[in-house]
């Protein structure tokens, strides 16, 4: 008992000293140097794990609040001449804290709002995997890192369904791999319905990105096999009379071929290159590519990301038995949704950020931006939104955010979309925190200028400054 | 000569607008004419020579030609004819690799002509929209692309006469160039020249004010002025350290010098409705006053005041006033709107202001501890002095130390009220802590006896470099990236020379001490 009380007395005095503080004073601004350059190559989100958010840099900031306290502890009794130190070692210590509060229990976020939708979910910086199953979202923390890591977790589905999650690259870049598999076909269709066109992507295989269909107002389109294709000239397949579908085959000589039609009128014919129009209605398509006999096998690698890569990818990979009761390995992103079918349920994954949903309901009602006349700067813009149930609108603008419900939204930036509609992006913003920091800001002023009108206003006889 | 004549005749017959344009362009009196640009009143000649500076990029032969006459012709449509007469090359300069690139040119070559950045517009804003959309507009290439572009869009804006604006009696802004080509389809130059020149009568009140301010500010070049007053102050301040009957000569350079600056300043100010803290140019401006007059407080009215420092103060003012008159590319003079984000007036003038000062006190401290170095390193004699000098440098470090708390405070207390968050790790609130937690430790370490004697001018120098990696290196080294651009723009030069300069004297420093430190051990051992 006595070790541990003389190694509590031991950290006392060394926490309190002089020399113990400034060594992690000099610790922590090399740790804000390496920030500064980290951020600098590899961007923001990479810094603030690798560097400000980091265990070590929050262990050095602890160790200074220690330090703070300690050493106002061991100076007391109470003399004048100290007093702005007091002050400027408690405002100190007020800012730490409050910083922490702000982290561990504030809300920092992001809102997007498109026009006209009704918008209460703000977006976190932390992300989650989401696993959708009907209507039913269960939602995973995933840790925060720099590096990949094996995480190695069960998680149970509703239905005795488990899905295994092997391994999550934070930062993360696509590697597709080639793998050869005879019989496999997987091709890359241009198409175009009225006005609209796209490319669409069809397999006869079905690994969770690509399918073996394709539905379009009135249009279907199927990768069948040959087999089944021979028997449909024999036994045409009743289709109802307002649907056309296509099906698509590959023939024992590799040539592509063609059944198209409604109700009881059908086409069968040898795919030439060009554009195919179906007859009775305004859709065409045309083959761009086919990759045939190979399965290319989705694959992730960590990379670390560059300054200008805005949005990083993540990838996890995941592990489950399919209906036949074979294990199979998928590659989860937050790029877009994965469909899975695993047992007998479907289920759509994706790493996504972690949402909050707040009390607070908004939607915006328009957007105004104004550029500097002679340049492409924005001088000014500003939302005006409808808020819950409000007949008002409000208006947020920088420097004059909206404050409801606890909550402060800020107008952050803004965007154009394909249709050249403005969404505005609007930072969301919940801190306990802030009124103990502005006290703490307060008080550091007064104590800074207190401590130095005390010292030198000190008789010459006294200690030197 | 009577063939000439012939020639001219009907050339000017031919040409009409050829031979009248001309004349008008050249008029001395165009330079005063009122012109409304960017919501203000302005000389004409302000204007044009901001045009011009973007898109003239040479002037070969030394016909004088100025900026004024320049912006004329080319708003009347005498593009052609110009560049020939006067053998320019208009278009714009291209610095950065990856731009260079887009226009296949040399590493060398800098320069793109008009046509050329014609023929690729809509390349260039398309590649700039991409650069916009992914947030990437106001650095490294996608900064390159905007300022191209805008040198582009002027140009074209005022050879289409879509620029230049002239005031109607009616009281409203006319486009010249509509005038000109109704005026002169009737070969009526002399009633052009009279309507547009007769403006100046039809200005309002305030407009004739701003024309006043901007103009007065143009031409009496306060911060030139102040160049010279400087030197002659700083040759002054030194003579009264020795003789004692040029004291009084040193004060009153002293104060006019900061008169002149102050009236400079308070000019910028009713120029632009807002405080001069918006910019480098500004923050170097206000900077090199605030140490001129730091280091006059202390001289007269410190403890000990100590002549020794006005040359000194001098010196960095100097220092300022030489960046601001002629480093151009990195530090622009001129006044220009502000963006959203530093519209709100009282924190901006206050976190700024405070954060600069604190340059200034940190700057002046470390050119102090300079002299004391390089002093040192030629004669260790001058030891005896370095106490006195080391009172000096941390008096500046603890106003540095004040006025940079209250400035990180107020900024992270701005930074909530618009953004909502304090603190976000920002390369530039980082540095600013950075810093002041390095003079935070020296200051706390000095009464730990660290730091003392010849030490603490080391590491003043030392503080001298944080500074400006927080001042100059986080907008010229760390935005850029790292890998690309930074090296040949002329900031980065301009930091890293002082970095390479300032660790020579370091090195040379420690190196004299190192010796003079095994001499006195060897000197004792021997008692």
């Amino acid at each position: 008992m006595t070790s541990l009380l003389n190694f509590l007395k031991q950290s006392y005095k060394l926490l309190s000293s002089m020399k113990c503080a400034l060594f992690f004073l000099m610790l922590f601004m090399l740790g804000m140097m390496a920030g500064t350059f980290v951020e600098s190559i590899y961007g923001t989100t990479f810094a603030l794990r690798a560097v400000y958010h980091s265990w070590w840099f929050f262990f050095i900031e602890a160790v200074l609040l220690l330090s703070l306290i300690f050493s106002a502890i061991n100076r007391l009794p109470y003399k004048q001449r100290l007093l702005g130190f007091y002050i400027v070692h408690t405002s100190l210590v007020a800012l730490i804290i409050s910083s922490g509060i702000t982290y561990y229990f504030g809300t920092d976020g992001s809102m997007v709002l498109a026009p006209g939708v009704k918008n209460s979910l703000v977006e976190l910086s932390s992300d989650i995997l989401r696993i959708t199953s009907g209507k039913e979202n269960y939602d995973y923390k995933i840790p925060f890192s720099t590096s990949a890591n094996k995480l190695d977790w069960e998680l149970d589905l509703p239905n005795k369904v488990k899905i295994r999650v092997l391994n999550y690259i934070p930062f993360a870049k696509e590697a597709l791999r080639w793998q050869r598999r005879d019989g496999f076909w997987l091709t890359t269709w241009k198409i175009r319905k009225g006005q609209r066109e796209g490319s669409i992507r069809l397999a006869n295989y079905f690994d969770g990105r690509f399918k073996n269909y394709f539905l379009l107002d009135g249009v279907e389109l199927f990768i069948v096999p040959y087999e089944f294709y021979r028997t449909m000239k024999t036994l045409l397949p009743k289709k109802a009379i307002d649907k056309v579908t296509l099906f698509i085959t590959k023939d024992e000589n590799d040539f592509i071929r063609l059944a198209y039609g409604s109700g009881k009128k059908w086409t069968f014919e040898k795919y030439t290159m060009g554009e195919l129009q179906l007859p009775g209605t305004d859709f065409s398509l045309a083959l761009l590519e086919e990759f045939s006999n190979v399965v290319i096998k989705e694959n992730y690698i960590p990379e670390k990301p560059t300054k200008d890569s805005n949005k990083n990818l993540q990838a996890m990979q995941v592990a489950y038995r399919d209906l036949q009761g074979m294990e199979q390995k998928q590659w989860i992103t937050n790029a877009q949704e994965k469909q899975l079918r695993i047992g007998e349920s479907v289920y759509f994954l994706q790493i996504k950020s972690e949402e909050l949903k707040i009390p607070v309901v908004l939607a915006l009602d328009h957007f105004k931006i104004e550029l500097v006349p002679g340049t492409m700067q924005a001088a000014s813009y500003e939302s005006f939104i409808t808020v819950s149930d409000q007949q008002q609108l409000s208006h947020i603008s920088m420097n004059h955010p909206l404050k409801v419900d606890g909550y402060t939204f800020y107008q952050s930036s803004y965007f154009q979309d394909d249709h050249g509609n403005y969404h505005s992006v609007l930072s969301v913003n919940k801190d306990p925190g802030r009124a103990l920091k502005y006290l703490g800001a307060f008080l550091l002023m007064i104590g800074v200028l207190v401590h130095y009108l005390i010292v030198y206003r000190e008789p010459k006889g006294g200690e030197m400054r | 000569m009577k063939q000439l004549q012939m020639l001219l005749l009907i050339l000017l017959i031919l040409f009409p607008t050829y031979g009248q344009a001309l004349e008008f362009c050249q008029n001395p009196a165009l330079e005063k004419l009122p012109m409304l640009t960017a919501g203000r009143v302005v000389p004409l000649f302000v204007h044009a020579q901001e045009m011009v500076k973007g898109f003239l990029i040479e002037k070969k032969g030394d016909n004088a030609l100025t900026a004024t006459a320049l912006y004329c012709y080319l708003s009347l449509g005498q593009k052609e004819m110009v560049s020939e007469r006067f053998a320019l090359v208009l278009g714009a300069k291209v610095k950065h690799p990856q731009l260079k690139d887009f226009f296949h040119l040399d590493k060398n070559d800098n320069k793109v002509s008009i046509e050329i950045l014609a023929s690729k517009k809509e390349e260039l804003w398309q590649r700039y929209q991409m650069e916009v959309n992914a947030g990437r507009d106001r650095e490294g290439v996608g900064l390159a692309l905007g300022e191209v572009l805008l040198v582009y869009n002027n140009f074209v804006m005022v050879t289409e006469g879509r620029d230049w604006n002239y005031l109607e009696r009616s009281g409203k802004w006319a486009k010249v160039l509509a005038l000109y080509q109704e005026l002169s389809a009737n070969a009526n130059e002399e009633e052009f020249s009279r309507i547009v020149l007769k403006s100046n009568a039809y200005l309002s009140a305030s407009e004739v004010q701003s024309l006043q301010l901007v103009t007065l500010y143009e031409k009496s070049r306060p911060f030139a002025t102040a160049i010279i007053l400087c030197l002659l102050g700083f040759f002054c301040a030194l003579l009264a350290i020795k003789r004692s009957s040029f004291d009084l000569v040193a004060q009153i350079v002293l104060w006019i010098t900061l008169i002149v600056e102050v009236y400079g300043i308070v000019l910028r100010m009713m120029i632009s409705g807002r405080a001069p803290i918006t910019n480098m140019y500004e923050t170097v401006l206000i900077a090199g006053w605030g140490a001129l007059l730091l280091a006059a407080l202390i001289v007269y009215f410190g403890k000990d005041k100590d002549k020794r420092l006005l040359p000194l103060g001098f010196v960095c003012n100097l220092a300022a006033l030489f960046m601001m008159n002629f480093s151009t590319t990195m530090l622009d003079a001129s006044i220009k709107p502000l963006v959203p984000v530093l519209r709100d007036n009282f924190w901006l003038s206050t976190h700024v202001t405070s954060v600069v000062l604190s340059y200034a006190a940190f700057t002046l401290g470390s050119l102090v501890a300079n002299v004391v170095v390089i002093a040192y390193i030629f004669s260790t004699r001058f030891y005896k002095q370095v106490q006195e000098w080391n009172q000096i440098i941390r008096i500046t470090m603890q106003v540095g130390v004040v006025f940079l708390t209250i400035g990180i405070l107020l900024g992270g207390i701005w930074a909530d009220y618009s953004w909502g968050r304090f603190w976000g790790w920002d390369p530039k609130e980082t540095w600013s802590l950075i810093t002041l937690i390095a003079y935070l430790v020296v200051l706390h370490g000095w009464h730990v006896g660290w730091f003392r004697e010849i030490l603490f001018s080391f590491v003043a120098i030392i503080g001298l470099m944080l500074v400006l990696m927080t001042w100059f290196g986080v907008n010229y080294i760390l935005s850029v990236g790292l890998h690309s651009y930074g090296v040949s723009a002329g900031g980065t030069i301009f930091l890293l020379s002082i970095f390479i300069v300032e660790l020579m004297i370091l090195f040379l420093g420690v190196i004299r001490y190192r010796i003079s430190y095994a001499k006195a051990k060897a000197k004792v051992e021997e008692r």
